[in-house]
């Protein structure tokens, strides 16, 4: 949902960073003694992109009203409380997503998939006790068939045990 | 050329690649019909599962996807007016009336002969005019890539003409992406803050999954990752080959848009969806049912379809020809390419000649089976909505992970993904446009060592951009076009602002 405060929130971070960046750049011309060094490029590109910032934080103040009205107007087609339910199955699944990236490595494809999976499906709200296993393990194992043997693609194998685990079926 | 063609038909007609082809059509129809999938989503899942089956299959699915995906979104638009792709919006103008109206098998014919014929015509432009064009390309130095980049960074305005100042940051944002890494030149490290992954750069398969498949499943998950709800009774029962009286019913509108969506297609920037909408109204000023167009007649589905199609084919052509994306999905082939080690441009038709002719045979080879594939595929079609959503995005961001993984077998490049899903999510959800960040990577990292090279080449004097004349003439095209979009914009902002005002 497009609201106002967001819009600001985006347009400083951008604005912010293009600051720090168009300083940071300066690092790379240590050695640079004349001409086009490592720097040129980006600092044009920073430059630029500041430059926009800023015209993008003048529009949004000149359209603050007309992106309130249409802030107000989604609110009341909505139900809150559906929004509310949705934002809450976005912020565990990224904590899902994070917390399958943090562990794949040690844990490997095979042993979390499923779980990723299982999670996935119960928190967007697919709860049958057995199907929802049952389809995770199918994907998986025909997954860890079909990319490693026919496509070439690897996974993740994990460490020690489960890394054993693994050669199993890639 | 003839043979070349022939030989692109050999390869494409072997069976291990016609039953690529045959399941690539069926995928392409899937993710372009289930409203939430889409085509370009599709074809970035499968750049990296891709990469490992060798060039010539990989896009031959590519591509077979693509132009199925693009048909594909009349499906759903005609039969639940839920289109699948942006670029069927207009078909279900009249398609959808027509299905309410009981001429459901009618609307799906026109839609499909239509979408086939303006394929066919398309990929005949493509390969007759994409060679041509390459071959004057073969002039180019340094300094003409340069200035191409830039031109391609300028039609980022068609790409985002919505916000146009949005569209330019997330430009830079692609941009500066792309400066991540080892400067091209001296070997310096940039914007790497001690992380001894960046050294190598930012790969570009996380960043494609991040900004477009995951951020979609994310605003999926957002809206509840939920489908509306289908009439699955409509039943279908066309025919498999298009009946001669077709063609001479739609000979005008079938001869017209198929060479307006054409162009259109090879216009950098416009795409299928503005091809469909050109399409339509040109239409309506021709036709002798012109007035009835949107109470739901066959010329409003055929008008569209021809364009879409034919125009997904012309987009091609600045893609090979001259290495441009011009769209979002052409800019992930381009990167497609990159990843398996090719530049498209003009020394892509003298290099890899199998390739390039086999991606246009392939085309033809598509278009005929998304005939024959149709009047089954539509049968099954309603069964798919049966599959619980939640269960597909699931399985959706689990293909996005590996994908991710597997390019670099790197773990650190699932978080690249997972950052910048969050990243375009949020962007977007704020009206940022997402395709010019693709852009910005892929043309930022042909822009900056073509003109380090040729400032080097001209002892660091910037003349050498404006005295060669394709370069300078490319420049000049680059400013005019994008002084223009400035001043469309303006012009937009003035009349919504003048209708405001006596509103």
């Amino acid at each position: 949902m497009r609201t106002f405060k967001k819009e600001i929130i985006i347009a400083l971070i951008i604005f912010f960073i293009s600051i720090f960046l168009l300083f940071y750049v300066n690092t790379f011309d240590v050695n640079q003694s004349k001409g086009v060094g490592p720097a040129f490029w980006p600092r044009i590109i920073i430059s630029f992109m500041l430059v926009l910032s800023l015209i993008n934080l003048g529009s949004l103040f000149k359209k603050r009203d007309k992106i309130m009205e249409e802030t107000e107007a989604y609110k009341e087609e909505k139900d809150i409380e559906e929004i509310k339910n949705n934002s809450k199955k976005f912020f565990i699944s990224l904590i899902i997503l994070s917390i399958y990236s943090m562990f794949l490595r040690t844990l490997g494809f095979i042993l979390l998939t499923p779980l990723l999976l299982v999670s996935m499906f119960w928190n967007l709200g697919y709860r049958k006790k057995i199907l929802a296993p049952v389809i995770a393990i199918v994907i998986v194992v025909l997954l860890a068939y079909i990319f490693p043997n026919y496509l070439n693609l690897l996974l993740p194998r994990g460490q020690s045990i489960f890394r054993k685990v693994s050669y199993i079926f890639y | 050329m003839i043979n070349n063609l022939l030989m692109g038909f050999g390869t494409a007609l072997s069976p291990v690649n016609l039953i690529l082809i045959i399941s690539s059509v069926v995928l392409g129809l899937v993710s372009g019909a289930v409203p939430g999938m889409s085509g370009v989503m599709t074809v970035v899942l499968l750049v990296p599962i891709t990469y490992g089956i060798g060039p010539v299959k990989a896009f031959l699915i590519l591509t077979a996807v693509y132009s199925a995906a693009v048909y594909a979104g009349s499906i759903s638009a005609i039969m639940f007016r839920t289109p699948g792709a942006p670029e069927a919006v207009v078909t279900s103008l009249d398609g959808y009336k027509m299905t309410q109206k009981g001429r459901m098998n009618e609307a799906i014919s026109t839609a499909v002969f239509a979408s086939a014929t303006g394929g066919i015509v398309g990929t005949i432009i493509l390969t007759f005019l994409a060679p041509q064009l390459a071959k004057w390309a073969l002039n180019f130095s340094e300094a003409e890539y340069f200035s191409l980049a830039i031109f391609g960074l300028t039609l980022v305005s068609s790409l985002g003409s919505k916000n146009l100042v949005k569209a330019f940051i997330t430009m830079c944002i692609g941009l500066l992406l792309a400066t991540v890494g080892l400067d091209p030149v001296k070997m310096m490290p940039r914007f790497t803050f001690g992380i001894s992954e960046f050294l190598g750069g930012i790969d570009l398969v996380p960043i494609i999954l991040g900004t477009f498949a995951i951020s979609e499943m994310l605003r999926q998950i957002r809206k509840g990752a939920k489908l509306s709800e289908m009439n699955s009774e409509a039943q279908y029962s066309g025919t498999l080959l298009p009946p001669f009286h077709f063609f001479v019913k739609f000979k005008k509108i079938l001869s017209i848009n198929s060479l307006l969506g054409t162009f259109i297609g090879i216009l950098p920037g416009a795409g299928a969806t503005t091809a469909s909408l050109f399409g339509y109204s040109f239409a309506q000023r021709f036709s002798k049912n012109g007035k009835d167009f949107g109470t739901g007649v066959p010329e409003g589905v055929a008008a569209p379809e021809v364009a879409n199609n034919a125009a997904s084919a012309g987009a091609m052509i600045p893609l090979l020809s001259l290495g441009i994306p011009g769209s979002a999905t052409t800019a992930v082939m381009l990167g497609a390419f990159i990843l398996h080690g090719m530049q498209p441009g003009p020394l892509l038709f003298q290099q890899q000649p199998k390739l390039v002719y086999t991606i246009f045979a392939g085309l033809f080879i598509v278009n005929v089976f998304i005939l024959l594939l149709n009047k089954g595929f539509v049968r099954v079609f309603t069964q798919i909505f049966k599959v619980p959503y939640t269960v597909v995005i699931s399985i959706i961001i689990l293909l996005c992970t590996i994908g991710a993984y597997a390019n670099r077998t790197n773990v650190f490049d699932i978080w690249v993904m997972l950052i910048f899903g969050i990243i375009a999510y949020f962007l977007e959800e704020q009206d940022y446009p997402l395709a010019p960040i693709i852009l910005g990577l892929v043309l930022g990292g042909i822009a900056e060592p073509s003109m380090r090279r040729a400032l080097s080449m001209s002892y660091g004097s910037f003349t050498i951009f404006f005295t060669r004349p394709i370069s300078a003439t490319l420049l000049i095209l680059s400013l005019i076009l994008f002084i223009w979009s400035m001043y469309s914009a303006f012009k937009d902002y003035q009349i919504t602002k003048n209708i405001k005002s006596e509103g």
